[in-house]
């Protein structure tokens, strides 16, 4: 049984369709692509997913290991183990990186998880996540309390977008390793070199997936 | 058990160990209501203290170039549920002085109770002081605050001040404070206020910039629930070349609360900029999902943005 199930999902923002009857799954440990160019609804699939405030399917289904999770509030899905980074992480006043990764009742080594995205620990531990942090420093710290949080379903929103060309190779490798800690990844990208560290990847275009496959051997038109 | 040591726990209870009261090398005046429980002075710090007409004036001068390891506290409170305590604070910062100060509020006790402290503030040429001020209430809200403080910040000096009432009920709170900037003077000033059921907070700042190159920042965090009522105005008035401030007011409002902040900017030099920021409403929806998405009830999630502004 796939961990998560969409099944002729719909949802639109008045006259306008965003998704239509669309379909995919994902399988457990798998990490799934999902690209379309800006604007095709992958991140409004995400949000429907996670069950972000507003975003209800007009018609459809999302089951998560079986259960139809269309209806749960968003802290529902989350003790269910669907976890998300958007692409424009939120910045917090008064919390540090350390109470961050702490969420969750993780027990990681967080030493080791901000490690394993580039950030020195002892310099990065006990600062906090405001304004005075980059946007890339940011992401990094989302991937890291990934790590931490190890949730079975990870959404990762344009994991790249704001980190330099030079560090994307690293952080491919940090989504390698959420997966190695037993996370299935919904890894939303426009840019093909991001998902080609998929197992499996779907296009979006017109508010359906049009071509699903393996990267290294092909889409399939459906 | 001595009146001193009656004062202890709520000392403690501020997150403060009340042996700093028995270090030989920490200044301290510590006072119940208008009783005079104890101060010590120590090298490097003057203290008079007298009373007036119901009023304690306490002069504090740090000597010219003098570094001052130690913070100097001041814990004002009162053990009794009703009554009141008056206090004006004179500190004098001698050219070239550093301290720090850390005046402890402690009320947790107060029913009807009615605390004012004036602060006058020297900073001489050079000099530098950091005053905390922490105000720790019980929940009865019976407890009326007034705090005024002037401050003259001298030629590359620095005064940095930062009022938190955080635990308990407000009460009623006015707190004004009027500062004074000479040249490349720094002024940095941080109130956070978390108002209650019927609170009231009125908070004035006001900083002149009239000192070339002088700067300044005014950060206010107040959060607010039940019919709490906040009305927040900082002003910075530029009139130098070079001087630059800033204002930064954030509240974050619940239930019935209403939150009002009011910037005001007045340029009079070509060469000064005054800038400022306000943020006044619910809870931000991505902070909030953010933490959720980490496993976090929208309770737990709106408890730990709220506490960490006022951190």
């Amino acid at each position: 049984m796939p961990l998560l199930e969409v099944h002729h999902a719909a949802y639109g923002v008045g006259s306008k369709k965003i998704l239509d009857d669309l379909d995919m799954s994902i399988q457990e440990g798998e990490i799934h692509a999902l690209i379309g160019t800006n604007g095709t609804g992958k991140s409004t699939l995400a949000r429907l997913i996670m069950g972000s405030e507003g975003y209800t399917l007009s018609s459809g289904q999302i089951l998560f290991a079986g259960q139809d999770i269309g209806e749960w509030p968003m802290y529902k899905r989350a003790l269910m183990g669907i976890s998300m980074v958007w692409q424009e992480p939120a910045w917090f006043e008064g919390i540090s990186v350390r109470d961050y990764l702490s969420l969750g009742y993780s027990q990681a080594d967080l030493p080791d998880c901000l490690a394993q995205v580039g950030l020195d620990p002892g310099e990065y531990l006990d600062r906090l996540l405001d304004k005075r942090m980059s946007g890339g420093e940011r992401k990094r710290i989302e991937l890291a309390s990934m790590l931490a949080l190890r949730p079975k379903l990870c959404i990762l929103d344009e994991p790249v977008s704001g980190i330099d060309l030079v560090s994307v190779k690293s952080i491919l490798a940090v989504i390698g390793r959420i997966k190695q800690n037993g996370s299935s990844i919904l890894l939303i990208t426009h840019r093909e070199e991001v998902a080609g560290i998929a197992d499996r990847v779907s296009l979006l275009c017109g508010g359906k997936i049009i071509m699903s496959g393996v990267p290294r051997t092909g889409y399939h038109l459906l | 058990m001595k009146l001193r040591e009656q004062l202890f726990p709520l000392l403690n209870a501020a997150g403060v160990d009340s042996g700093v009261l028995d270090d030989p090398n920490t200044a301290h005046i510590v006072a119940d209501g208008q009783i005079l429980v104890s101060h010590q002075a120590i090298p490097g710090v003057k203290m008079v203290i007298e009373e007036r007409g119901g009023v304690t004036i306490a002069g504090i001068t740090i000597a010219c170039d003098t570094q001052i390891a130690n913070p100097v506290h001041l814990c004002f409170g009162l053990l009794q549920r009703v009554g009141s305590q008056h206090f004006i604070i004179h500190i004098i910062m001698e050219p070239g002085a550093k301290a720090g100060f850390i005046a402890h509020g402690l009320f947790a006790n107060a029913d009807i109770v009615r605390h004012s402290m004036e602060k006058r503030v020297e900073i001489g040429e050079g000099a530098e002081l950091d005053f905390i001020d922490s105000h720790i209430h019980g929940m009865s809200g019976g407890i009326e605050v007034k705090t005024t403080g002037k401050v003259n910040v001298g030629k590359h000096g620095r005064y940095r001040s930062d009022f938190s009432l955080t635990t308990g009920r407000v009460g009623c709170l006015d707190l004004n404070e009027s500062i004074q900037a000479d040249d490349y003077a720094v002024v940095e000033l941080a109130t956070r206020v978390f108002g209650h059921d019927v609170d009231l907070i009125k908070i004035n700042e006001e900083v002149s910039l009239k000192g070339r190159f002088s700067r300044s920042m005014i950060k206010s965090r107040v959060a607010l629930e039940g019919e709490a009522r906040a009305d927040i105005v900082g002003m910075t008035e530029g009139s130098a070349e070079g001087a630059r401030g800033h204002m930064d007011c954030m509240e974050i409002i619940k239930d019935q609360a209403i939150g009002q902040s009011t910037p005001i900017v007045k340029v009079s030099h070509p060469l000064a900029k005054i800038t400022h920021e306000a943020a006044i409403g619910t809870v931000d929806k991505k902070q909030m999902e953010t933490l959720i998405a980490h496993g976090l009830s929208p309770e737990q999630a709106t408890d730990m943005i709220v506490l960490g502004i006022l951190r």
